[in-house]
């Protein structure tokens, strides 16, 4: 039963900080790491900076077409063939970053528990899954991660806390040993990743605010992009910061998993 | 029917006191029935009718019919009386603080025993007929004014469509007004306590009560109905607390630790410390059966073993859990056909599964839809169970209120009767799901504090001394 797909703006921050926060756990602590090596941290609050850009950036524009998705307003700034090359990139954006996610998730699961399983078993799986509960609606997909939010953040908790004691500050140094670049280039491939998920964020805040709208209560616009904002914010430095301070300052840095690669 | 009052009341003045009587001053027709009226049928409730269907009808209510003979009237003589069971406590919610009376099979009771509760006049109790044959009693129960009106006129739609031949338990009910008829969860309450129903009338809620059946039913029913008790409230808070996450613990551990069992032994041991894999490995040790059909097995023992022991009579009950608990588990073990861990996780999620008595079967289909999925596929066929079971749990409604909320959609503001029990100074608002409207239920700061601590100013209209 589909219903009629009325979420508040926590839920739709709850969305977002929720498709962004497995692969901050998994997946990208490996990419940063592989480039910067011991300086990830900074690769990690550069990221967080040009996330709090890009997010203020795609709330402006939120704000300025309030109702509208970036695909119906992308014509009108850059006009219509360009605008609708970018609704095209956009659209295929969201294949991509599914297959992405769907991947990353079978990878792990096949990876650390299973590797005799063939792959696809998990991605039938969690696809299956995920069409469950599409199916169910926007608002029992919003149900749902404020469920499991909660419950994976007491999760990743409890390994930081449990693993302080492995701490150790000498691996930070030598600070910048080969310059600046390491840190650039460990910067972008998740900064390409946040940039696609802030937009993504808005598409999710914004039914909510049309329909806010229609019953009449505009100001409800202008606060979709803080919101967003918050929530990556959020995800960027509450949750991402301690977990990756914690990835590269442990001995077996060098053993985080890595996409696509041996582990 | 009540013999005493046919003989005391109708006949004796019939045959006695109309002897004495004065003739009534109404002359013609009318005369012996004026008669009879004013001088026999003293304090007795009575009504005329006219038509022979209406008198079969409600002699069938145990009611008395005088004919007079030259007259097409008969006057209706309420007599209804019977033996019904007296208040007891109910065996099936003991507790040990708190009121131990208990509903019974007569709806009259049972409505006299939530009006002592509440003695207001917006309680609101609206009966009907239901049932071609039974003709049942069905009351709802509301509180004016506290009650969303639109909840109770949904209660109202869905009860008048109800069309069967008889109602014989308010199981009857539940299975018509129920939202999601095919899911494993219940989204209509149901309890045998007066108290308990007084409380959930407070927080705005309906109640249904069935004639013949001291099981009342309470809507909009949510999960978290299943985790409270009504001593969480009787008791201090922290107790209450504390009881709450044990019963949340209790369904944890009553649905995943069958599967996880399997997942571990038979997919993963590698999660397990080294100690512990060994122990268990070497347990298992010669056990012929793999985990999974282990746990099965197990599984249904354990729960045959339950069944009997409820449906038995008491002392015969204790002997089957007795034989079945020592004798059949020892000797299960020892012959070597199931290892000790398996029996101690089965007998473990069972106990867990008594912490929550609502919905003990639903958790039974948990159990078992994670364990084939664990066999299946282990940590993978675990989580997916997990979700699946979440998302159906989050799609539901019952009555239009989301099933999961406070938690989902989660509203901060009621976690205070969520993941603690709030001291009741503090839960100063109804739960904002069931009503919108008089959400107040404490007076702010009402907490006890010593007198003479004028730190806090007191709420205006309370002592005017301190001003």
């Amino acid at each position: 039963m589909l219903e009629d797909g009325r979420i508040s703006n926590r839920q739709a921050v709850f969305l977002i900080v929720n498709t962004i926060l497995a692969t901050s756990i998994i997946f990208l602590p490996g990419m940063i790491f592989k480039e910067a090596r011991q300086d990830a941290w900074m690769s990690v609050v550069l990221v967080t900076v040009f996330g709090v850009v890009a997010g203020l950036i795609i709330a402006s524009l939120g704000a300025r077409f309030p109702g509208r998705t970036i695909i119906q307003y992308s014509g009108d700034i850059v006009g219509k063939p360009l605008g609708k090359v970018i609704g095209l990139i956009y659209s295929l954006f969201f294949i991509y970053i599914n297959a992405f996610i769907v991947r990353e998730f079978a990878d792990m699961f096949n990876i650390n528990f299973m590797p005799e399983t063939p792959v696809s078993l998990f991605s039938m799986g969690i696809v299956f899954a995920a069409a469950y509960a599409v199916r169910s609606g926007l608002e029992v997909l919003a149900r749902v991660s404020e469920i499991v939010l909660p419950l994976v953040l007491v999760m990743l908790l409890l390994i930081v806390g449990l693993v302080c004691p492995e701490i150790d500050a000498k691996l930070f140094f030598p600070i910048l040993e080969k310059g600046f670049m390491p840190v650039l280039k460990g910067a972008y491939p998740p900064a390409l990743f946040f940039r696609g998920n802030h937009s993504d964020g808005n598409v999710h805040t914004l039914p909510a605010q049309a329909l806010r709208g229609r019953r009449g209560n505009y100001s409800g616009c202008s606060y979709g992009g803080p919101v967003s904002i918050d929530g990556n914010g959020c995800g960027n430095r509450g949750i991402r910061y301690p977990c990756c301070l914690y990835k590269f300052s442990h001995p077996d840095a060098g053993q985080v998993y890595q996409p696509g690669g041996h582990h | 029917m009540d013999k005493e009052r046919i003989d005391g009341r109708i006949m004796e003045p019939l045959l006695i006191h109309a002897r004495v009587a004065e003739p009534t001053p109404v002359k013609g027709k009318n005369r012996l029935l004026q008669f009879i009226k004013d001088n026999t049928l003293i304090a007795m409730e009575y009504t005329e009718v006219h038509s022979l269907e209406e008198v079969l009808e409600k002699i069938l209510f145990g009611n008395t019919a005088l004919f007079i003979d030259g007259l097409a009237v008969a006057l209706l003589v309420n007599t209804v009386g019977y033996k019904a069971r007296d208040i007891e406590e109910p065996d099936t919610e003991a507790v040990v603080r708190g009121p131990r009376e208990g509903f019974t099979e007569e709806i009259r009771v049972n409505v006299a025993l939530l009006r002592r509760k509440i003695r207001s006049p917006d309680l609101r109790l609206e009966s009907m007929f239901l049932g071609r044959v039974t003709k049942t009693t069905v009351c709802i129960a509301y509180i004016h004014g506290i009650a969303n009106d639109k909840i109770v006129e949904e209660v109202r739609k869905r009860l008048q469509r109800i069309e069967i031949d008889g109602i014989l338990e308010s199981g009857y009910i539940e299975a018509f007004i129920e939202d999601a008829p095919f899911s494993i969860f219940a989204t209509v309450g149901n309890t045998e306590k007066p108290d308990i129903v007084a409380a959930k009338l407070l927080e705005g809620r309906v109640a249904i009560i069935v004639d013949g059946t001291p099981m009342v039913l309470t809507v909009p029913y949510l999960f978290i109905e299943t985790i409270q008790a009504s001593e969480d409230y009787y008791s201090r808070w922290p107790s209450g607390t504390v009881m709450r996450w044990l019963r949340t613990i209790g369904i944890i551990l009553t649905t995943q630790l069958p599967a996880l069992y399997v997942a571990t032994t038979a997919f993963n041991p590698e999660v397990l410390p080294t100690v512990l894999l060994i122990t268990i490995a070497a347990s298992r040790e010669g056990v012929p059966l793999p985990a999974i059909a282990e746990m099965l097995f197990l599984g249904v023992i354990f729960e045959l073993l339950r069944e009997a022991g409820v449906r038995l009579p008491r002392p015969v009950g204790q002997a089957v859990s007795i034989v079945g608990a020592l004798v059949i588990g020892q000797a299960a073990i020892d012959s070597g056909l199931v290892s000790a861990p398996a029996v101690m996780v089965t007998v473990l999620a069972g106990i867990a599964s008594f912490t929550v008595p609502a919905q003990s079967i639903t958790y039974i289909f948990i159990r078992l839809f994670l364990l084939v999925l664990a066999g299946i596929m282990g940590f993978f066929g675990l989580f997916l169970g997990n979700i699946i079971i979440l998302t159906h749990m989050a799609s539901l409604r019952s009555f239009g209120m989301p099933y999961l909320s406070p938690a989902a959609p989660s509203d901060y503001g009621n976690w205070k009767d969520l993941v603690v029990r709030a001291p009741l100074w503090a839960m100063i608002t109804r739960p904002s799901v069931l009503g919108w409207k008089n959400r107040k239920r404490v007076r702010p700061g009402s907490m006890p504090r010593p007198p003479g601590d004028k730190e806090k100013k007191p709420v205006p209209g309370g002592n005017e001394d301190n001003a």
